[in-house]
């Protein structure tokens, strides 16, 4: 055999360790993420006393317990029936959802302008915008908590208590949505509006025909997380939110009493809040990978 | 169609001054090549008269209207961009109907569709038409560009280097194509390069341009034959034109070009020009010759009083022609000669300069004389 095979068979033998490990690394953190969120559906369609049939540290043998139940529907049909969770669902979907379209439309406006450069300071200005949302949610809580008072967004009303809860979110989705998408709309050659309105184009037109459809995956992807970031949110939802407008995690924490916990309750409800969250993310990223489809113009 | 009229405009980006007092006229149907290195302001030139950049100072006329303050949507042009500018997520069919589409209700279903088919057939990218931009190779891309600009009947044409970009073949073939089209529609149109090539062999007329400061305007002819200076002269004809320090002597009727090289007299049509244009010469006036590469006569020994030699430093035969360098006065000069002369590196040979195509300047600002 001579030298450089043998050398050749070493770097071979190198890669394929390295390989594995790799793979090791990336099963570990796989199961880390997903096994307590599979644990927690599974286990909403179980009954009380199979739900704690768990194995003892060590007895991987006992894995087989955490399979062998009969499922039942009784958690989500309690949900919906006794603990009538349909309105929460719908706070939470109206709250998150107003406060990211919101913060999408605006966001896309403001990011586009400060992408194109033609504002004085507009470093400074991109850079306070992200400041706001360096601040701990709780730094904001009292000035919010004293402002929406005034507003009369405290008061016992579903509506205004919803109205409030937007408006939080906005605070925080809408920074992120302008830096998110600033990124996007640098990336789109000014040439092409340019195009666009010696094609006859006035300026919004131009934005709305041209920049807006390339800018897209960048939307989705902004309104996606902004949805994440609010439906997730519960700090704001139980202060604001108060009992008229309460949302799903909210509602969810409110299933333990004195006297007892609602597991069952508890798991179902955290499925119903994962399980959304999951297919958006799965679209994001698709639409992340997706990218700017360019190649119009020469690079 | 209409002409276009710039009358003293600036351009200024802060203290930068792109553009110095620039006075041009295109004419209508007119091929208008705005020419120059990068950076001497044609591009912004151009920009203004599309409307995309704000113009510092002046007026600009797009036929009889004064555009300053119109938008660009309503100044009636079509522009072709360098780097193309195709919306990446539109087909090229709908790329080439945008500009229908701008005025809702002008063209109907139909007459969009009339027109982008005869552009695409123009053009020879009709079986394009179903696919986006990216499936495009570079020239087809530069094809689609045009076909945007040719659907709609603009007052004026707008390229900003649009075949740069392409490879050599494909540029030359481009340049017939454009030029036949313009003259086709019957276009005004204004083109912006940096290559002379392109200017010499489309223009009717060029403006040629540096550092903001139109240098020349003419006909390619004019500006071949009649360079105004130095830069102009230099920067028109490939290879581009040598210069060579001269001192012109004076004593009575006899006028002399002398340096270490050569000693050669002037004809009396060059010296009644020079007399007439540039007043009074001192006895010893220091100026600069210019001599394009196929203005001299070459020998392999002496043919006349006025032959100098000179040693050959490279020749780079080009199929037909061939160029040769060699060293006149210090400076590297450049001969087109035929590739039947039989010169080598270190061979000596025989030079003289065509006197009548020779062209004089002044030393210090660079001016021609006549």
């Amino acid at each position: 055999m001579t030298r450089t095979e043998l050398v050749s068979k070493a770097a071979k033998r190198k890669r394929a360790a390295w390989r594995v490990v790799v793979f090791l690394i990336i099963a570990l953190f796989f199961l880390w993420t997903t096994v307590p969120l599979f644990i927690m559906a599974i286990s909403s369609f179980k009954e009380h006393r199979d739900a704690f049939q768990i194995p003892q540290v060590g007895d991987w043998a006992g894995i087989y317990k955490m399979f062998d139940f009969t499922p039942t529907a009784d958690h989500y049909v309690n949900l919906f029936g006794k603990e009538d969770f349909l309105p929460f669902i719908f706070n939470s979907v109206i709250a998150s959802g107003a406060a990211s379209v919101i913060a999408v439309v605006f966001g896309c406006l403001a990011a586009y302008g400060l992408a194109r450069g033609k504002i004085p300071g507009e470093q400074h200005l991109s850079f306070w915008i992200l400041s706001t949302r360096m601040a701990p949610v709780v730094a904001v809580m009292v000035p919010l908590y004293s402002i929406f008072t005034g507003m009369g967004l405290l008061e016992a009303s579903r509506w205004r208590n919803l109205l409030g809860l937007i408006i939080a979110y906005t605070t925080f989705d809408l920074p992120f949505a302008v830096w998110f998408l600033r990124s996007f709309f640098e990336d789109i050659p000014v040439e092409l509006e340019e195009a666009a309105k010696v094609d006859g184009y006035s300026n919004m037109e131009a934005f709305i025909k041209v920049i807006l459809p390339l800018a897209r995956p960048g939307i989705v992807a902004a309104f996606i997380l902004c949805l994440i970031f609010s439906w997730n949110d519960f700090i704001f939802a139980s202060i604001f939110g108060q009992q008229a407008a309460k949302t799903l995690p909210v509602a969810t924490s409110e299933l333990h009493s004195t006297v007892s916990i609602e597991w069952g309750g508890i798991l179902a409800s955290g499925t119903l809040l994962v399980v959304p969250m999951l297919f958006l993310g799965l679209l994001i990223k698709k639409y992340l990978v997706q990218g700017m489809t360019m190649g119009a113009v020469r690079q | 169609m209409a002409s276009v009229t710039l009358r003293n405009v600036w351009k200024r980006y802060g203290k930068v001054e792109a553009v110095k007092n620039l006075n041009l006229e295109c004419r209508d149907k007119e091929f208008f090549c705005l020419l120059g290195p990068s950076g001497c302001g044609k591009s912004s030139t151009l920009r203004m008269i599309a409307g995309l950049e704000e113009i510092s100072e002046g007026e600009i006329s797009i036929g009889d209207n004064v555009v300053n303050e119109v938008e660009p949507k309503d100044r009636d042009i079509a522009m072709v961009f360098e780097s193309y500018a195709l919306y990446p997520h539109k087909t090229v069919y709908d790329n080439m109907a945008f500009p229908l589409r701008a005025r809702a209700g002008q063209y109907s279903r139909e007459q969009i569709r009339e027109r982008v088919q005869k552009a695409g057939a123009i053009l020879e990218i009709s079986e394009l038409l179903d696919r986006y931009p990216r499936q495009l190779s570079g020239g087809q891309k530069q094809r689609v560009a045009i076909g945007r600009a040719i659907v709609r009947e603009p007052q004026v044409f707008l390229m900003d280097e649009p075949i740069s970009h392409l490879d050599a073949k494909l540029r030359t073939h481009m340049r017939g194509e454009l030029k036949h089209l313009q003259k086709e529609l019957g276009a005004t149109m204004i083109y912006v390069t940096h290559d002379q090539l392109e200017a010499m062999s489309m223009a009717d007329q060029i403006a040629i341009l540096n550092y903001g400061e139109l240098q020349q305007l003419g006909t390619p002819f004019e500006i071949f034959n009649n360079p105004t200076n130095m830069f102009v002269a230099g920067f028109v004809g490939d290879p581009p034109m040598n210069f060579i320090n001269c001192a012109l002597e004076i004593s009575g009727d006899t006028w002399r070009l002398k340096n270490s090289a050569f000693d050669i007299s002037v004809p009396d049509e060059t010296r009644r020009k020079l007399e007439s244009n540039s007043g009074k010469f001192s006895s010893v006036n220091e100026v600069m010759i210019g001599v394009r590469p196929e203005n001299f006569s070459i020998a392999t020994e002496k043919t006349n009083d006025e032959s100098f030699p000179t040693e050959v430093y490279v020749t780079e035969p080009l199929g037909e022609d061939m160029v040769v360098d060699v060293i006149i006065e210090g400076t590297k000069s450049k001969l087109k000669t035929s590739v039947d002369l039989e010169a080598r590196m270190g061979d000596m040979i025989w030079l003289n300069v065509q006197k009548r195509k020779m062209h004089l300047f002044n030393k210090d600002t660079g001016k021609a004389y006549f």
